[in-house]
């Protein structure tokens, strides 16, 4: 019997047709209550003393008379900004930003009159709690996003939530509603009953893949060069293409005007980041209106520091760089670049038994060019590149190959364009992708793939405000032409509708297709390892999910804000590896399936305040059916069960305090339910097969005999409930003129035994269940530095 | 025959009881089901097959009818033999010799002609009335050209190219070399060779892989076993002189390659894919197996490899 109701995966199946639900969509826009009545705008440019244009300002426009609605916005990449669907009167706009003092401006609106603003903001010595500044930010976002389900990040949160040794980026990540994570020991996360490998991650703007240190324990982003992240774990508009969970967007910290340096010391690594702006002569010279830009280093230094005691096998290495120029005309260009490099060398362990040189990294390079397309429109072009590679090597078997590559080239250019209060997003993409991956020893290849294709894409995307609703509708057409096979060509259409009610409160419904042209093929129900991907082809089918979700977010005072959001989504063509395959059939090695994922996620979030609590709760169902190699049969039965991820409920809450004396505490209560597993009914000896002879004899592991497993239905049992407390202080001080922080960590302080794995042994006598747990409790300390 | 994708569990267990070092306190569970796992594998050519019967549980050696019938309507029963014809327990083995197991063959009238490229049905019916089947279609006949003769002599320390035909609808060749002398041989050397004879196992996947490197390409499942490191790293350049190595391919069908290799991960233990159903599990695969002998000891009257 499958783990998972037939009932419920036909609901799922029967929500789900974007035709219908576009048309609802589309019938809501329709019967918009839509004001006929003229309004006006605000719109403008913030900029510094110095001329250079800010973006992510925060803004807003409040009458005076306090008849009608307050309105927010934010500047965008080029520091204009537009506040629209305004009624006649007399308004106050309030620009706001970090490390800058407000500037307030009165204004009359008129009727179809656009009152245009050039706003100088003056650097303030007591800066704006980032904070502050962030969540009015999210104020915006909610004025102005229909469809899109957006989690921030602000970098010093970040910073604060407990990591593995150091701040890391993922490992906040988790925290968000609708986000878990399987183990302690992995920072791969699954969005709304996607897998780990359906999440596009973004570093301004390219994607990274794989990007974990350690084979998962820690992410490869540098908390100190993170400003800000977002996850859209749902709704994402029509210029995201490539994934089918969640697009996590990180962007990089360009510093500030002046030199500064941050980094810290962790028990895991040393990091530096230089930030500085060019000489004014030479920004003269290149004809800049200004240019700016960070570098950091950081590296684990255990091999080193233990180098006298014994020999440690590992270490990283990461690079990071990012960098913005403004033109005299206000255009900005930027550069992102990564490295980074994980080395594991048992060769150098005597205990070990093998000479084994393990390394992978990413590479990451890309430009961008943001520049102003008419008053009120913006021209965005991205070009770079990505790579991910693994290689493992024996240097004393040279007839073995382990390794696995992707690549990808990518060059995209958007188009913002604002037509009244409509807002037109065109845009489109190419992008070349390759892999290579083998697995050869003792002269058989035991697994190999190579590939590469062209994915072109396409999307337009029409924003429209009117009175109360705000409307999202768009598509996204791809080409996607893998090497010597047959193009694919689809279209994903996306829509969302949001009213508001009232200032603070918005119900929002939104529905789209989502498609994939890369899988990875790694377990996921092993705790590490390193996804190794192939590309959509002859082998693997390429990925579709239908999705919808239907929400309510808001705000309560300045202070907090809320959400619950309920989600269906239906995935096909997603993959598992067939360890059943034919080995005469270089198309079998991976199997086809599909599956689905409902549930629903609610957040309440202080953001302003001395004590700044964050509860998330996430319910959610994942079902994916696959044909079952394991069954032996022909043809292959399929079965369906929950995966590895289907958390059912997951409660997240965090405490973030500040504390008198410059201290800083925060806390955080993980529950949740337990995983599925597949629990072993009973065992045999495991004999090897005389090839010579006929005759068996145990195949033994060191002095016992491994054991042969038969498994129960799969994934039909589960773990002990998750609970883990972390938390962390922090105590900054001045320290020749810049800030010093030290920080204590604890992880799972009650030293709760979440369980990792199980254990059958049914060789003894009577049989019995061991298995390990995830992190024991885990204290750890660093330093933290900026000048 | 195991897969290498035993590498990643071994580093996944070095990796997380060390990162950890938390092990979970042992708790008494439930008893097993008690369910027959049948390994009946049939050697095409040989006049004596063998089958093996054990168990998930602790019910005793299995008992049971097994009828192995040609597509040609001839029919071959197993009778029970002595345990120790199916299985060797290591004379150093730190367990006991299974309790919970029992073996079968057919030899002499018994036995029926196992042809490359027929098929097979099995079915056992055990001693509670249990039935388990299964259906196995040997792999194609081959030969071995590389040596050419079916015993050789190499010269030490000399790599070899084992080649042969292609077998028709063979999913692998598994292989063996059963090294002896060795022991003595790297002695000099002061390596410790753990087995005497040595037991080295290596594969070719897919029909059109027709060759392996002797000695190098042998004991690839053994080498993150501290015991057969130093040993294979030092086989890698060959052969030592004074050792003699009978060396065994065998096309190998669908149902033996998926029960020796594994089909996914759990922590308890091996996961293997049947292609016996019914009241069991179990494989019921075929193999058609070929040798050759090599020897690196001087003074043996053999043609050259």
């Amino acid at each position: 019997m499958s783990a998972v109701p037939l009932a419920a995966r036909r609901i799922a199946r029967s929500i789900f047709s974007p035709g219908v639900t576009l048309a609802v969509l589309c019938a809501c826009a329709l019967v918009s209550p839509a004001g006929i009545y003229a309004q006006g705008a605000v719109a403008g440019r913030v900029a510094t003393a110095t001329g250079m244009p800010l973006d992510g300002v925060y803004l807003v426009v409040r009458p005076t008379d306090d008849t009608v609605r307050v309105r927010a916005s934010a500047t965008d990449r080029l520091g204009r900004f537009h506040v629209g669907d305004l009624a006649p009167g007399e308004y106050e706009l309030l620009a706001r930003h970090i490390g800058y003092g407000d500037e307030r401006r009165r204004v009359r609106v008129r009727a179809a009159e656009t009152v245009r603003l050039e706003i100088v903001l003056e650097e303030q010595a007591v800066a704006l709690a980032e904070l502050a500044v962030e969540a009015r930010r999210a104020r915006a976002r909610f004025e102005r996003e229909a469809g899109a389900t957006i989690r921030r990040l602000e970098a010093s949160q970040i910073r604060r939530i407990p990591g593995v040794a150091e701040a890391d980026v993922l490992r906040a990540v988790e925290l968000l509603p609708g986000v878990i994570s399987t183990s302690d020991y992995t920072s791969a996360y699954n969005v709304r009953g996607g897998s780990s490998d359906q999440n596009l991650i973004l570093l301004d703007g390219l994607p990274v893949y794989n990007p974990f240190h350690l084979g998962g324990v820690f992410s490869v982003f540098n908390a100190d060069m993170v400003k800000r992240t977002e996850l859209y774990a749902g709704g994402f508009p029509a210029q995201f293409g490539g994934r089918l969970s969640s697009v996590l967007s990180i962007e990089s910290d360009a510093g500030s005007t002046g030199p500064d340096v941050v980094g810290g010391v962790s028990l895991l690594a040393g990091r530096a980041a230089v930030g500085a702006a060019l000489p004014r002569a030479a920004e003269e010279r290149l004809g800049l209106r200004s240019a700016r830009g960070r570098i950091s280093v950081r590296r684990s230094y255990l091999d080193q520091l233990m180098r006298p005691f014994f020999d440690f096998p590992y270490h990283l290495t990461d690079f990071q760089l990012y960098g913005e120029a403004w033109t005299r005309g206000d255009a900005r260009l930027s550069v992102t670049g990564y490295t980074g490099r994980d080395v594991l060398d048992l060769s150098i362990l005597e205990t070990f038994p093998l000479e084994l040189r393990w390394s992978w990294g990413n590479d990451v390079a890309g430009v961008r060019w943001v520049s102003a397309l008419g008053a009120r429109g913006t021209f965005d072009a991205l070009a770079g590149y990505s790579g991910f590679s693994s290689r493992l090597q024996f240097p004393e078997y040279d007839d073995t190959q382990l390794r696995s590559r992707i690549d990808h080239g990518l060059a995209r250019a958007d188009v913002e364009l604002r037509r009244g209060e409509g807002r037109w997003r065109l845009g489109a993409d190419a992008n070349l992708l390759r892999y290579d991956n083998l697995f050869a020893s003792g002269g058989t290849v035991f697994r190999k793939g190579r590939g590469q294709g062209a994915l072109l894409g396409a999307h337009a995307q029409l924003d429209v405000r009117r009175g109360a609703w705000l409307v999202e509708l768009g598509v996204r057409g791809e080409g996607w032409l893998p090497a010597g096979e047959p193009a694919r060509v689809l279209a994903s259409p996306r829509a969302a509708v949001k009213r508001f009610v009232g200032e603070d409160m918005a119900i929002k419904l939104a529905a789209g297709r989502y498609t994939q042209y890369a899988h990875s093929v790694r377990d996921e129900e092993l705790p590490l390892g390193i996804d190794i991907w192939v590309l959509a082809g002859q082998r693997a089918p390429h990925a579709v999910s239908d999705q919808m979700q239907l929400g309510i977010e808001g705000f309560a005072g300045p202070a907090w804000s809320f959400g619950v959001e309920a989600f269906a989504r239906r995935f096909e063509g997603i993959i598992t590896n067939n360890l059943a395959d034919d080995p005469n059939d270089p198309t079998d090695d991976l199997l086809g399936g599909d599956g689905f994922a409902y549930g629903a996620d609610f957040f309440v979030n202080r953001e302003i305040g001395r004590v700044r609590p964050m509860l998330t709760l996430s319910w959610m169902r994942a079902a994916r059916t696959f044909p079952d190699f394991r069954s032996g049969e022909i043809p292959l039965p399929s079965v369906t069960y929950p995966p590895i991820f289907d958390r059912r409920l997951d409660i997240d809450l965090l405490v973030m305090a500040d504390l008198p004396r410059r201290l800083d505490f925060t806390a955080r209560v993980h529950l949740g339910t337990g995983l599925p597993y597949t629990r072993p009914l009973g065992g045999y000896v495991y004999y090897d097969y005389g090839v010579v002879d006929g005759v068996r004899r145990p195949h033994l592991h060191g002095e016992d005999a491994a054991t042969g497993v038969l498994l129960g239905e799969r994934n039909a049992e589960r773990y002990p409930p998750y609970q883990r407390v972390d938390m962390s202080m922090r105590r900054s001080g001045g320290w020749r003129g810049g800030t010093l922080t030290w920080y204590v960590e604890v992880l799972n302080l009650l030293n709760r035994r979440n369980v990792l794995f199980y254990f059958y042994e049914y060789d003894r006598d009577p049989p019995v269940r061991s298995g390990i747990s995830m992190f024991p409790l885990l204290p750890t300390l660093g330093v933290e530095f900026r000048f | 025959m195991r897969s290498p994708r035993a590498l990643g569990r071994f580093v996944l267990a070095a990796i997380v009881p060390a990162g950890a070092g938390c092990e979970l306190q042992e708790i008494v569970t439930a008893e097993p089901i008690d369910v027959v796992v049948a390994e009946v594998v049939l050697r095409a050519g040989e006049t004596r097959q063998l089958a093996l019967l054990h168990r998930t549980g602790r019910a005793g050696p299995p008992r049971a009818e097994i009828e192995v019938r040609a597509s040609g309507g001839a029919v071959m029963r197993y009778s029970e033999a002595p345990l120790t014809e199916c299985i060797e327990i290591p004379d150093d083995a730190d367990f006991d010799a299974p309790t919970h197991a029992s073996c079968w063959s057919a030899d002499g009238d018994a036995v029926i002609a196992i042809e490359p490229g027929a098929r097979y049905t099995l079915t056992i019916r055990l001693a509670d009335g249990g039935i388990m089947t299964g259906a196995t279609t040997v792999p194609g006949d081959f030969t071995i050209t590389a040596p050419p003769a079916p015993a050789c002599t190499l010269p030490a320390d000399t790599p070899l190219t084992l080649r042969w035909t292609r077998a028709a609808d063979a999913w692998a060749y598994g292989a063996e070399a059963v090294f002896t002398g060795l022991r003595a041989a790297l002695a000099t050397e002061r390596i410790e060779v753990p087995e005497e004879p040595l037991r080295l196992f290596g594969v070719a996947v897919a029909s059109h892989d027709t060759t392996i490197a002797f000695p190098s390409g042998f004991g690839l499942f053994h080498r993150f076993d501290e015991e057969f490191a130093a040993t294979l790293v030092r086989l890698q350049r060959g052969v030592p002189a004074d050792v003699s190595a009978t060396v065994a391919i065998a096309a190998a069908d669908r149902n033996y390659v998926n029960w020796a290799r594994g089909g996914g991960f759990n922590p308890s233990g091996e996961v293997r894919v049947p292609s016996i159903r019914g009241a069991g599990t179990g494989a019921f695969g075929a193999i058609v197996p070929r040798t050759v002998r090599i020897s690196t000891e001087q003074g043996v009257s053999l043609p050259g490899c």
